[in-house]
């Protein structure tokens, strides 16, 4: 007995040193200034839709599928307008309405085969297809590939959108025929011609974790692009985790980090894009109380965006009209936005029932800068008398509340993907404003006349009429402009983060010291 | 909660004076709890400042004699908060032990009795619930309701009633063969009466040693799963959520993630101190 | 003791338990159809048009009879499908197949280590009932218990993993080697609040059977009557160790799920967790099949080994 107590004595220290030993010691951030290895690891909390880019719909998609199937053009690193990808030049003839594409001829798919117009023409066909996707490529009439590397596509109506849609991660280019696979077969170990070839996609889901390697057949290649052998995408919910795996050099790069995370980090660790994700409210005209214009205005002056944006220090600016900013074309409304709290008041007391207002905000609870910026403005509407309850939800109740107009207040961020203000514009146009109960006619005008011009003057006088319509309804409000920033380790060269949620990966070297 | 830890934690023998040792570890336990409680209800005072009010000049404050436990992402008191949250956390822990306690007890003498089709009714009912594991079952229940304190009571009395509910019947299966029962059943005692004077005088004190160590798992559950953003959400305070909130900035300003840890692990330690206090007592 | 009676008490568990997991499975099914959200708004997205979203309806069975539904689903699950995740990506039966091992992985590191520390402050407290060191162990044991198991993680990862470098922070491994570092210090945060269960059981055990050695040699030595008699009379009855398993089990897979969120395990609970966080349903009526599953199974052999082992047992 007395050597087994002494046995389980030392076996019960270390345990308990094990257990115990987790006080204090903050050690260094571990990001060195070199790496072993040429491998590029990514965390992000957003898993991606799928392998297809008909699904392509969030974020994690959005940085994932440009890095297997490349598109025919790319965002500007500046977010200023697109630039050639797989496609060298495009023509547009508005009167024909034809776009002509012309491909360049280096580029090839992961499997050796070279990108011809005849894959192109298919892939056009299969977006347009898509169930899930397919409508906003409903412009397209058809797709003909007129010789090895030139695609002609013929439209249904004018339209200026296209080239900025080929940027979006649902326009991933495709072999023709899906090089003789199914589509089962293809999506499940698919081939494309960007960058990184498909190696691996395990734990698909929230914790997935994706494996890519270099395409040796990418059109970059003669340049040495991409510069890194592997690319590892590791998806966790869990932000702070990833923030500690990042410190601790288990991560070379964080997509999506939030101001939260980013203020943990050191200044040079972290690049803010220019702020272009709007966050909104939405108010619910239907309702009795929102029925009066009075009230919707009063809400709005009394929400002092400066200390919205506050909160998320350099990482939020606050917002001047609905839409969001740094995104080509977008504009501001004639009169921006205002903290007014006297003019609040006034209006408050114009309005027609004076009875007290309690309106319940139904928001995306996971998300912690939208519970924060809610509690916040749950206090400055109470300073004009409106009594804000808060229904934290997931964002797909948020928007089956909105669809189905169960709602007094609801925040929701319209986002740009592309470098076109009419992406959120659309948005808004067939889900916010019927929700809301706003007039739609003034938008609907301006979107078709701004996506059928290449006038840069007339979409910007279209699109700050919408502003300007959207103020003097007030269904909608803005609230801040974000940035949706990335964590970089030190020895990462050459990323640069483009407002759209998307980078150019084949740019991204890692100094490893050799 | 199969198998509650105080069903097995501190099955102590003491050989000398059980009662004083045990009496001693229940005052301090329930005075703490007390403690606490009260302060919880009063946080406002005690701290001078108010667990809700948001003040963008102050945030991330560390700890200091004006904020003691230094303050939040919205310049909120921490100490404030960890107070006012135990208003939140104590009542729902206690209730999420009392709860299935009251229902199983009186679920478990239904089933000794009622030895027909109820009975066994309740008995698979048991087995049923016993399937899950319990936090398991709490997750699924509270997707079922949606997030919110009472969906976290019904899974919790869901879940957890099982285990009164077989002590009980044990007892009661056992008693009804005993000849005194049966002569005061014979003398024209009702069921009710047998059962409060005789049943219950025997199961309670393990089912007041279960309960107390179900407020542990209670809270433990509770702050998980806010933790999750499946409990109790803001502007609700709860230490759970809290920790999330606060665990983004755990490098830097780690008091806003470990003060309400802290005292979860103080209630647990004051809730051991009864249950094992209780224990010596009824022992005596 | 005939070995036939207790096949058929095995047979008769195992009938048990299959009506059992049907009611499980209706009870599950039933309540998933008055959640709350549109569930083909979550597989379409806010951009889908009605359509698509009558579609995807089609598509997930939606539009039938809730009874078709139910039936259906028992027919998929019999043969293996548990359907495909809300966004259509994933089957969950790929999902349970690809958590399972992460989940058992840790369960087993966990045992371990829950047996290890569990009876190691076991003997040491036992070796002398209230003493210093079992005051020692017992307030350790309250910690324990009160302690988070989701703060404890956070803790460790970073007062552990960040500092030291040894083990990942969250995730989890592709090599034997890489999956053991990663299931330590989930392991080590679990065990700390399920080993002090297990530890007061054996140290009660230890000491029982110090004291009725005792209690011979006392009686042998001529002291009788009701004192000595008192502690062996109204003593508890032990909790028999397998049973005790069992229960462990269960409260193991219950911290499991807090742990794998914790430090991001692709495990079953994780799974669970973000399927409850996402409302994603196909998933959790998988998860809960499993897992009620796994739990009759233990039960079952839990009561199995039991009834091998004590001939008492003989319902």
């Amino acid at each position: 007995m007395n050597n087994w107590t002494k046995l389980a004595a030392a076996i019960a220290a270390v345990a308990l040193v094990a257990g115990c030993g987790s006080g204090g010691g903050a050690g260094d951030s571990g990001t060195g200034a070199v790496k072993a290895s040429n491998d590029l690891v990514i965390g992000r909390t957003v898993a991606v839709d799928g392998m297809s880019g008909d699904s392509c719909y969030g974020a994690g998609s959005i940085s994932t599928m440009p890095m297997i199937y490349g598109n025919l053009l790319t965002n500007k690193p500046d977010g200023s307008g697109v630039q050639a990808g797989i496609a060298a030049s495009y023509d547009y003839d508005a009167s024909a309405r034809t776009y002509t594409f012309h491909l360049r001829e280096d580029a090839g798919f992961s499997n050796g085969s070279p990108v011809t117009a005849a894959d192109v023409a298919f892939s056009f066909e299969q977006w347009r297809d898509g169930k899930t996707s397919g409508a906003y490529y409903d412009m397209i009439k058809s797709a003909e590939a007129t010789d090895g590397h030139t695609v002609v596509v013929r439209l249904t109506r004018p339209d200026t959108f296209l080239p900025a849609l080929l940027t979006w991660c649902t326009s991933t280019v495709y072999p023709d025929r899906y090089a003789g696979k199914t589509p089962e077969e293809f999506f499940a170990e698919p081939i494309g011609a960007g960058p990184f070839a498909f190696v691996s996609w395990q734990n698909p889901g929230p914790s997935e974790t994706i494996t890519l390697k270099k395409n040796p057949h990418y059109y970059g290649a003669p340049n040495g692009e991409p510069h890194v052998d592997t690319v590892i995408t590791k998806t966790s919910a869990d932000a702070a985790q990833q923030m500690l795996a990042f410190q601790g050099g288990q991560l070379d790069l964080i997509e999506q980090l939030t101001a939260d995370e980013g203020n943990q980090l050191a200044p040079e660790q972290v690049r803010i894009p220019q702020p272009s994700q709007a966050r909104d409210l939405m108010l619910n005209s239907k309702r009795p109380a929102l029925a009066d214009l009075a009230l919707r205005k009063a809400i709005s002056a009394a929400i002092d965006r400066q200390a919205l944006a506050s909160v998320q220090q350099g990482y939020a600016v606050p917002a001047e009209g609905i839409l969001p900013t740094n995104v080509p074309n977008s504009v501001p409304p004639t009169k921006p936005y205002t903290y007014d709290l006297a003019a609040a008041k006034a209006l408050m007391a114009e309005r027609a029932d004076t009875k007290p207002v309690t309106l319940a905000i139904g928001f995306d609870g996971s998300s912690s800068t939208v519970s924060t910026m809610v509690q916040l403005l749950r206090d400055q509407l109470a300073k004009i008398g409106v009594e804000v309850t808060l229904k934290p939800t997931d964002s797909a109740t948020v928007y089956s509340m909105g669809s189905s107009g169960d709602f007094d207040m609801l925040i929701s961020d319209p986002s740009a993907i592309s470098p076109t203000v009419f992406d959120p514009i659309s948005f808004v146009l067939t889900a916010w404003y019927p929700w809301t109960g706003a007039d739609t006619k003034l938008m609907k005008e301006k979107f078709t006349t701004g996506t059928s011009t290449t006038e840069d003057a007339v979409k910007d006088a279209a699109v700050r009429a919408i502003q300007d319509d959207a103020q003097e309804q007030s269904t909608v409000i803005g609230l801040v402009n974000m940035s949706t920033a990335f964590a970089v380790a030190g020895y990462v060269e050459g990323f640069t983060a483009t407002p759209f949620l998307s980078y150019d990966a084949a740019a991204i070297r890692i100094r490893t010291g050799r | 909660m199969a198998l509650a830890p105080a069903q097995v934690l501190g099955r102590r023998r003491v050989r000398r004076d059980p009662g004083a040792t045990g009496t001693a570890a229940l005052v301090t336990g329930a005075v703490l709890l007390a403690l606490l409680l009260a302060a919880s209800f009063v946080s406002g005072a005690l701290t001078g400042h108010d667990p809700a009010l948001t003040d963008l000049t102050a945030r991330f404050r560390p700890p200091s004699p004006q904020h003691w436990f230094g303050t939040d992402q919205l310049g909120r008191d921490v100490f404030a908060r960890v107070l006012v949250a135990a208003g939140t956390d104590l009542p729902l822990a206690l209730l999420g032990a009392a709860v299935p306690a009251v229902i199983g007890i009186v679920l478990g003498a239904l089933a000794g009795y009622a030895r027909g089709w109820i009975g066994t009714a309740v008995m698979r009912l048991a087995d049923l619930i016993q399937a899950f594991p319990s936090y398991i079952l709490l997750i699924v229940l509270v997707f079922l309701l949606g997030p919110g304190a009472g969906s976290f009571l019904v899974g919790a009395a869901v879940g957890a009633w099982v285990t009164y509910a077989r002590l009980v019947r044990g007892v009661v299966l056992r008693l009804r063969e005993l000849d005194y029962v049966r002569a005061a059943q014979a003398a024209g005692l009702g069921h009710t009466r047998v059962l409060l004077r005789h049943v219950l005088p025997n199961a309670l004190p393990q089912a007041v040693v279960y309960a107390a160590s179900d407020i542990v798992l209670a809270l433990s559950y509770l702050a998980a799963l806010s933790y999750l953003g499946l409990g109790i959400q803001a502007p609700g305070i709860e230490w759970g959520q809290m920790i999330a909130d606060g665990q983004p900035f755990l490098r830097n300003q780690w008091w806003v993630s470990v003060m309400p840890g802290l005292a979860i692990i103080l209630v647990g330690v004051a809730v051991r101190l009864i249950a094992g206090g209780l224990e010596r007592r009824l022992q005596r | 003791m005939i070995h036939s009676g207790r096949f058929g008490f095995v047979g008769r568990r195992l009938l048990q338990a299959i009506p059992l997991t049907l009611v499980l499975l209706l009870l599950v099914f039933a309540m998933l159809k008055v959640v709350p959200g549109d569930p083909a708004m979550q597989v379409a997205g806010p951009r889908a048009s009605a359509a698509t979203l009558q579609a995807i309806r089609v598509q997930l069975g939606l539009d039938q009879p809730v009874w078709e539904q139910f039936l259906h689903y028992l027919g998929r699950i019999a043969t293996g499908d548990f359907g495909t995740t809300a966004t259509g990506s994933t089957k969950v039966g790929t999902l349970i197949a690809s958590g399972a091992p992460v989940t058992l992985v840790l369960l087993a590191v966990s045992t371990v280590f829950t047996v290890l520390i569990a009876g190691a402050t076991a003997l040491l407290a036992a070796r002398r009932p209230d003493g210093l060191v079992d005051r020692m162990i017992n307030v350790m044991a309250a910690f324990g218990v009160g302690v988070p198991t989701f703060w404890l993680g956070i803790v460790l990862l970073a007062g552990v993993a960040l500092p030291t470098g040894a083990f990942p922070i969250g995730g989890w491994g592709d090599t034997p080697a890489t999956v053991l570092r990663a299931a330590v210090l989930p392991a080590l945060a679990l065990s700390v609040s399920v080993a002090p269960v297990l530890m007061a059981s054996l140290r009660s055990g230890i000491v029982e059977a110090r004291r009725s050695e005792y209690h011979a040699a006392a009686q042998a030595a001529g002291v009788r009557g009701w004192k000595l008699t008192r502690g062996f009379v109204l003593r508890n009855a032990a909790v028999p160790p397998v049973s005790l398993l069992a229960a462990l089990t269960t409260l193991l897979l219950s911290g499991a799920v807090v742990v794998e969120s914790t430090f991001g395990l692709p495990g079953l609970g994780l799974s669970l967790t973000q399927a409850a966080q996402n409302r994603d349903f196909n998933v959790i009526q998988g998860l809960t099949l499993v897992f009620s599953l796994a739990v009759v199974v233990v039960n079952l052999v839990g009561d199995v080994l039991v009834a091998f082992l004590d001939p008492r047992v003989m319902v």
